[in-house]
């Protein structure tokens, strides 16, 4: 086994050697990027939509910035760390990013020169030097709340950020994630929703979610990023659900019941049995009078 | 009614004194009943008092007139019993095991013989190793009782101790028991266990008021199984073993409405999906009994098997 396994294994750490040398050795960025002038003001408005891109987009390999989640087999880092955001301002992200390299792929063409900043943005939000200006969302501002129309089932989400003089104003491109309350716990129903520039969210209810016997459901609606937007939530009972028909097992006849539930057939066949053998027995004992009469 | 009228008449002192005596009786009698009716009015609307903070159902805490709380008792043996056998309406438990995650931490082991009285040899579920044929790898298998809705152990019981619930819980009381033994013969599962001798700690739960859901106080003699914690269920809690798995090996839930929750993580999942997307499987299916127990398959390990520093069963047996 040993000695099959050994050069396998050499060979398998020559690769990724080889990979992870070539995958390095690439990466050269030009000086200039170092000073590429930042095309508007990066604002908190901007890092939300590179968010919200940023988990279309990056998350599979990178994993959220500062969560470890990244994929280290094909040396995607976590854009999140001290040590990546020092060696990279946001002109040398952005050419890393623009460009591509090995596993990383080009974004020239796939993304619009806005949303590509945005990005940039989001990312180097999390270097403490960086400033963003604008208004930052808090989240104890955010109200969420949905309204319900029964004929097609569908949930209107709605989110909004009250400001500092008590107005409300509709958040955009907010995620809005709805459960359904179970016994333990909350399970999760749909995909995740996004709010429009009206702050709202349409969501089709699923017609296979389990309720109670009158179909009665109690619904949640709840902001996926709770760091951001807070843990604030709205719910609702609807009877939405498909009914529950409970049949109580134990009402049955059943061989694992208890004895005044038993079967049928093993009634009668143990009836039948018993009374047949008691039967014949009275037969012989009648048969044994009718011998001593016939004999007197 | 004349001669009885005449009869009065003649024996007025005597009829008069008893008369007056049954007056009186029933006069205190009411008085007692009023009296107590007006304390107990007294003591439901007297506002104003002490105040105090409760929490919620809503996870809310609430301010409370003191006189407004009512102190509920105990439950009484006959109450448990008949609700223990009921069970609990519109349920349908269930219990799904992830092999993958199980690191032979046996938390579980202990919080169940915590809460149902068992010496440290007695198991409602123990962790066991297993290995299959050839060159697999060993793993850990937590083993409940698979709560079958086609049950062995209850159709052999002589005296209707062992029984299943409308909820799909298989349990046993203990008072009814007569120690035959037969469920334990009729289970495939090796799930029952038998008090041998005096339970743990016999002399503190000596005078508890026997719970048929919790199997305690256990009895010497009797037959005692896993129960899936039926008192915290009925709480609305999940059961001992769950909540106390440090690696997240136990999800469970109701199948009727379709989720169980995580003990760990306390994650809500769709459990059609979760067994369908993980190949899960149930223990002897070809006996019939219908296991209300699923087991994912032990792939995607969280952590290596390890037993007393060996990563090899096949080795350990041998030696």
């Amino acid at each position: 086994m040993k000695h099959i396994l050994k050069p396998r294994k050499t060979t398998f750490i020559f690769i990724l050697l080889i990979l992870s040398f070539s995958v390095n050795a690439q990466w050269n960025i030009p000086d200039y990027a170092k000073n590429t002038k930042l095309p508007t003001e990066p604002t908190y408005k901007l890092t939300e939509t590179g968010k919200q891109l940023f988990i279309k987009n990056c998350i599979q390999c990178h994993g959220l910035p500062g969560e470890g989640k990244n994929n280290t087999a094909i040396n995607a880092p976590d854009l999140g760390t001290a040590d990546y955001q020092s060696k990279h301002n946001a002109g040398q992200f952005y050419y890393q990013f623009n460009e591509g390299m090995g596993f990383m792929p080009s974004f020239k063409d796939k993304l619009n020169k806005d949303d590509k900043w945005s990005i940039t943005f989001y990312v180097k939000s999390f270097d403490k030097g960086f400033k963003i200006t604008g208004e930052k969302i808090k989240a104890e501002n955010c109200v969420i709340d949905f309204k319900t129309e029964d004929s097609a089932r569908t949930l209107i989400a709605t989110a909004n950020i009250i400001d500092k003089n008590g107005i409300s104003k509709p958040a955009e491109g907010v995620e809005i994630n709805f459960f359904v309350k179970r016994i333990f716990g909350n399970l999760p129903i749909g995909e995740t929703v996004i709010t429009d520039q009206n702050g709202t969210a349409v969501f089709k209810f699923p017609d296979n979610i389990p309720g109670d016997e009158n179909g009665k459901i109690k619904i949640i609606a709840k902001f996926k990023d709770s760091d951001a937007y807070g843990t604030a939530m709205k719910s609702a009972e609807l009877n939405w659900g498909t009914h529950l028909h409970f049949v109580n097992p134990v009402l049955e006849r059943t061989l694992w019941g208890p004895n005044n539930r038993v079967p049928l057939w093993l009634l009668l066949s143990f009836l039948i049995v018993t009374g047949s053998v008691w039967l014949t027995i009275f037969y012989v004992v009648f048969q044994i009078t009718q011998i001593k009469k016939a004999g007197k | 009614m004349k001669s009885k009228n005449t009869h009065a008449e003649k024996n007025n002192k005597k009829s008069t004194s008893r008369r007056n005596f049954l007056k009186k009786g029933l006069l205190a009698g009411a008085g007692t009943v009023l009296g107590a009716g007006v304390v107990g009015s007294f003591d439901a609307f007297a506002e104003g008092g002490d105040s105090i903070k409760v929490l919620g159902p809503d996870g809310k805490i609430l301010t409370v007139d003191k006189s407004h709380l009512k102190e509920i008792g105990a439950r009484t043996e006959a109450q448990m019993q008949t609700e223990g056998r009921t069970g609990i309406p519109g349920r349908r438990w269930i219990k799904v095991i992830d092999l993958g995650k199980c690191r032979n931490a046996r938390m579980c082991v202990a919080a169940c013989q915590h809460a149902h009285q068992l010496k440290p040899e007695q198991y409602h579920v123990n962790v066991l190793r297993m290995d299959r044929e050839g060159e697999t790898a060993p793993f850990f298998m937590p083993k409940p009782c698979q709560h079958c809705d086609d049950p062995p152990c209850t159709k052999v019981c002589p005296v209707d101790a062992t029984f299943k619930r409308q909820d799909g819980l298989v349990l046993i009381d203990n008072e009814r028991c007569i120690g035959c033994r037969f469920c334990i013969a009729a289970c495939p599962y090796s799930a029952r266990i038998f008090n041998w001798t005096e339970p743990r700690d016999a002399e503190k739960y000596k005078d508890v008021e026997y719970d048929v859901e919790l199997n305690v106080p256990q009895k010497k003699g009797t037959v005692s199984k896993c129960l899936f914690s039926a008192d915290l269920l009925r709480e609305e809690k999940m059961p001992y073993c769950v909540t106390a798995c440090p690696n997240g090996v136990y999800w469970f839930g109701d199948e009727n409405e379709n989720a169980v929750t995580n003990g760990t993580t306390k994650e809500t999942v769709n459990f059609k999906k979760l067994l369908k997307d993980n190949a899960a499987y149930v223990l002897l299916p070809e006996l019939g009994t219908k296991p209300r127990v699923y087991y994912l398959p032990e792939k995607n390990r969280l952590f290596p098997y390890k037993y007393n520093g060996s990563t090899e069963l096949k080795k350990e047996h041998n030696s």
